[in-house]
């Protein structure tokens, strides 16, 4: 709020600064929107390099005072805002920026970094605690002034600088004999040393140079790295770990966010090394923090685009069993085949310990994802996954129950057996074959007694081939000599005009026989190696080579 | 646990937003009325809270900006119009300084705000206080900031000297808010390097004589800067550009803060130290990551700094200490930094039987030490800043 009288200037001056000021207002809005190559950001920034071209047509300086609300030109307002947010004034002044210099000759590129510089503390973009202040010294734009205030004005501290600054101007003058005013440009020279140094060669020059390629962010992380773990390795620093950790973990951050993946295992690495270290609870937590924070969504979607799988593997691991939900979440977006294989190993390797997590997704709603986890219970091997999965052995999905089934083969646990039961009631012929080739694997007596009443002319009438050559099989299997009487009476069954049905079972009592593979077996498949029906003949023969292969006649 | 500081930040907002408001309010409302006592009541509590902290504080209004006690009062978005209204006031009666020197009644304080909104200069306001009696509160004229722009930047030398003291009042406010526990402006450490920066990239001499001003009460002070400023030559030496610069300046500066940890007694000994203040001595590159990590966020400036702190005392052959791992490559800006932080304590009788060397005698010592303790390009190019 500026309610002094203006410096005594034509309407048409102010109206051009004004004009410039409603430009960069524009501008700074489609800043925020669009990258400085966007073509319409461009189009922007030239209308307001224009203005800026047309004023200084007539003048050579445009100086602008800046107030909190405002922008002044020769005491005139020329621009006003009292929003909260995109306000120039409220930016520039809020730095303790309070006149700024634009000089005729000033680039295209020169407004464009000073529009950028606006947007970043108009963002609170600044890093590295800078400001428009030190941002606008950083960018040195040559046709560019600007005089700004400092936060603080201590008393005291003003006495000792001015007491400095006089012992300065007092010792000077001692030193050279001579005062400021009259102070020679090279004021060393007055102290010489004689001392004979060459000066330095271009290849000693060049050589630091090469060394010093910037300020590499890459490399300085990795510096700080180094320290860090070189100080916790090396003593018990209590008292400033946390804020170690803590650091650390921001730099794991930033290695992924810049999908330095090798940088962040790394750091994973040493933190897993050093939790060795230093096993007080808290400090356990700490550590356990950051690489839990290294298992979050954005951080494992950044892994799987950004590296093979030998990679992928080796980060996984480092994570623990707490990233498994995000982990599993990640297995739901998952579509490469290789990448999805290694998650699903290394979920393996942790349900072994944690497989409560496991079970929780089998709630999922998604079967594919329900699929890989029974999936991957199965791969832990482990007996105490079978009782998760039995709640998914009734899924609507018939690929999940196939999977769960294939799951229980791989776990072969006893309380498997029960589960297997119960897959031969599936409506799916694929799981029922599967649960008796299990079942068949138990030699359990007691299961030969479930199983004779499914071997029911009638039942197995409704079944396919391959799905009665294993019911028989098993029960051949599983039953011994008191099996006989069973396969025999089924091998047997003939009528007038024998249907293709019962043929298909007669050809699987005769496998079913040559695995009970006694004479009296053996003597009743022979009797059937000459028959007509090409199925049972077929069945007999092959039979009978097995049972020879298998020696015991 | 709130600093001083801290406080005055706090309770100076509502000190602004309360006087502004009872000024704003004279002009609408008669003095006898209840909302004027209220707020007048208000007030005169934000005065005796600063009275009760300081004894006696002053109000400053430089550039727009309030200070007290010399903080700076800055008001949130919401209070901006306040903060400015009342800024205006006093500008407008080129008012720069309050003094309140004891408690303030309420009456007083409503007369003060109509004697503020009724007079039209300073001096009336000022006569019109004397003629009423009234004690707890003086008023002054306008303040000026000694500012960049207040100095001809085509004056080296003033501009030298102004860098100087800069950095030198920038390593002691950073120092002390360590002490304090206060969080350090990271970005006054750099406002103020940039200017230095900027003086040696424009004419190094003045600095570097500079750096044979000694002022040994203030040597934790002065030694810093002198080393950021010989530091900042021989990165000039060497070509690096002037942001690089800039975060050498900064890294030499800090690059002995982990000693705001030892006390004071021990740092300013004249006698040899005993062992066990030898050991507390040889900790602050330690020490220096521990402040630096409490004081900073993670940024470029923090890890180069850390890195200068831990490394300044190892020597290229990985002698010195802290002890490290072998194969260590020391950092460039740490052994610039070493030589700078070497060479000011050998002038300043600080190490070397606390004997006093003479510049060349430090530099002949010095390059002894080529490609053992020494880069020995960096200590040919030290050497060549004397020439």
């Amino acid at each position: 709020m500026n309610e002094e009288p203006g410096v005594e200037v034509s309407e048409e001056e102010v109206e051009r600064v004004r004009d410039i000021f409603r430009a960069l207002t524009v501008t700074i809005k489609t800043v925020t929107i669009y990258p400085r190559d966007n073509p319409i950001y461009q189009k922007f920034a030239a209308e307001f390099f224009g203005k800026f071209n047309l004023f200084f047509e007539s003048y050579d300086e445009l100086s602008i005072g800046v107030e909190q609300y405002s922008l002044l030109y020769k005491g005139n307002r020329v621009y006003h805002s009292e929003e909260r947010n995109e306000n120039i004034a409220l930016l520039l002044f809020a730095d303790g920026i309070r006149q700024i210099d634009f000089h005729k000759g000033i680039t295209s590129e020169e407004i464009a970094d000073f529009i950028d510089i606006l947007r970043l503390a108009s963002r609170s973009e600044t890093k590295d605690d800078d400001d428009i202040v030190t941002l606008l010294w950083e960018k040195n734009i040559k046709n560019m002034g600007y005089s700004a205030v400092e936060d603080t004005v201590d008393d005291s501290l003003a006495v000792e600088e001015s007491l400095l600054l006089e012992g300065i101007d007092q010792k000077c003058e001692e030193v050279s004999n001579i005062g400021s005013a009259s102070y020679p440009s090279s004021a060393t020279t007055s102290v010489p040393v004689a001392l004979e140094t060459e000066p330095l060669t271009e290849n000693e020059l060049n050589g630091i140079k090469n060394e010093f390629s910037g300020i590499e962010e890459n490399l300085l992380l990795s510096s700080a790295v180094g320290v860090f773990f070189e100080l916790l390795k090396s003593r018990n620093e209590t008292e400033v770990f946390p804020e170690i950790i803590q650091n650390i973990g921001k730099i794991a951050d930033i290695r992924m966010k810049n999908k330095d993946i090798k940088g962040a295992t790394e750091i994973l690495t040493d933190l897993r090394k050093i939790s060795d270290i230093y096993d007080a609870p808290e400090q356990r937590d700490l550590i356990a923090a950051v690489i839990d924070n290294a298992g979050t969504p954005d951080k494992l979607r950044t892994l799987f685009s950004h590296s093979e799988p030998g990679d992928i593997r080796q980060y996984l691991v480092l994570l623990g069993t707490n990233s498994m939900p995000n982990m599993i979440h990640m297995l739901g977006e998952l579509q490469e085949m290789k990448q999805r294989k290694v998650l699903c190993e290394i979920l393996a390797e942790f349900g072994r310990q944690e497989s409560g997590v496991l079970s929780q997704a089998l709630m999922d709603d998604r079967w594919y994802l329900v699929r890989n986890i029974a999936m991957i219970l199965g791969m832990t091997k482990e007996p105490g996954a079978v009782k998760h999965l039995e709640k998914v052995l009734g899924h609507p999905n018939v690929k999940v129950r196939r999977e769960v089934v294939k799951a229980l083969e791989n776990i072969n646990s006893e309380d498997t057996k029960n589960l297997f039961r119960v897959a031969l009631n599936d409506e799916d012929s694929v799981i029922r074959i599967r649960a008796l080739k299990a079942l068949k694997k138990f030699k359990d007596p007691a299961l030969f007694r479930t199983l004779k009443e499914s071997a029911s002319i009638e039942e197995l009438k409704k079944r396919s081939f391959e799905e009665k050559r294993e019911m028989l099989e098993t029960l051949a299997v599983l039953g011994g000599r008191d099996v006989l009487p069973v396969l025999s009476e089924l091998f047997k069954k003939r009528g007038l005009l024998e249907k293709d049905e019962i043929t298909e079972i007669r050809a699987c009592a005769a496998y079913g026989l040559g695995l009970i593979n006694t004479p009296e077996a053996i003597a009743l498949i022979e009797k059937e190696t000459g028959s007509r029906k090409d199925i049972l003949r077929e069945a007999c023969v092959r039979a009978l080579k097995e049972s020879q292969k298998s020696g015991n006649v | 646990m709130e600093t001083f500081e801290e406080r005055i930040s706090k309770y100076g907002k509502s000190f602004i937003i309360d006087f502004s408001i009872l000024v704003r309010a004279v002009g609408i409302y008669e003095s006898t009325n209840e909302t004027i006592l209220q707020m007048a009541k208000r007030l005169r509590d934000d005065i005796e809270f600063f009275l009760e902290e300081s004894g006696e504080f002053t109000l400053k209004i430089i550039e727009g900006s309030f200070y007290i006690e010399g903080t700076r009062i800055k008001g949130g978005v919401s209070e901006i119009e306040i903060f400015t209204s009342l800024a205006h006031e006093f500008k407008k009666r080129s008012i720069g300084v309050f003094d309140f020197k004891s408690p303030v009644r309420t009456e007083d304080l409503i007369q003060l705000a109509y004697t503020l909104r009724r007079g039209s200069e300073l001096s009336e306001i000022q006569s019109e206080l004397e003629n009423k009696l009234m004690k707890g509160v003086t008023v002054g004229g306008p303040v000026f900031m000694q500012k960049e722009e207040g100095i001809d930047l085509k004056d080296s030398y003033a501009v030298a000297r102004r860098a100087y003291a800069k950095a030198f009042m920038a390593i002691k406010e950073t120092a002390d808010s360590i002490k304090s526990g206060t969080r350090v402006k990271l970005k006054k450490i750099k406002r103020a390097l940039q200017l230095l920066v900027d003086s040696i990239l424009t004419d190094e001499s003045y600095l570097t004589a500079f750096t044979a001003v000694r002022n040994f009460e203030d040597y934790s002070s002065c030694h810093p800067v002198n080393v950021s400023i010989l530091s900042v030559i021989l990165g000039k030496k060497i070509s690096l550009d002037r942001h690089q610069l800039r975060a050498l300046a900064i890294t030499a500066l800090l690059h002995d803060i982990g000693k705001t940890e030892i006390p004071a007694s021990i740092l300013k000994k004249k006698t040899d130290f005993t062992p066990g203040e030898q050991e507390l001595i040889k900790r602050h590159p330690v020490d220096g990551i521990k402040v630096l990590l409490k004081s900073f966020g993670l940024s470029e400036t923090l890890i180069l700094s850390m890195l200068v702190s831990f490394e300044h005392h190892m020597k290229l052959n990985l002698s010195g200490y802290p002890a490290t791992s072998d194969g260590r490559r020391l950092n460039l800006f740490s052994r610039i930094v070493s030589i700078a932080d070497d060479y000011d304590s050998l002038v300043s009788g600080r190490v070397y039987e606390r004997k006093q060397l003479s510049r060349e005698d430090a530099l002949k010592l010095m390059i002894g030490g080529s490609g053992t303790l020494y880069d020995p390009t960096l200590i040919k190019a030290f050497a060549g800043i004397f020439r």
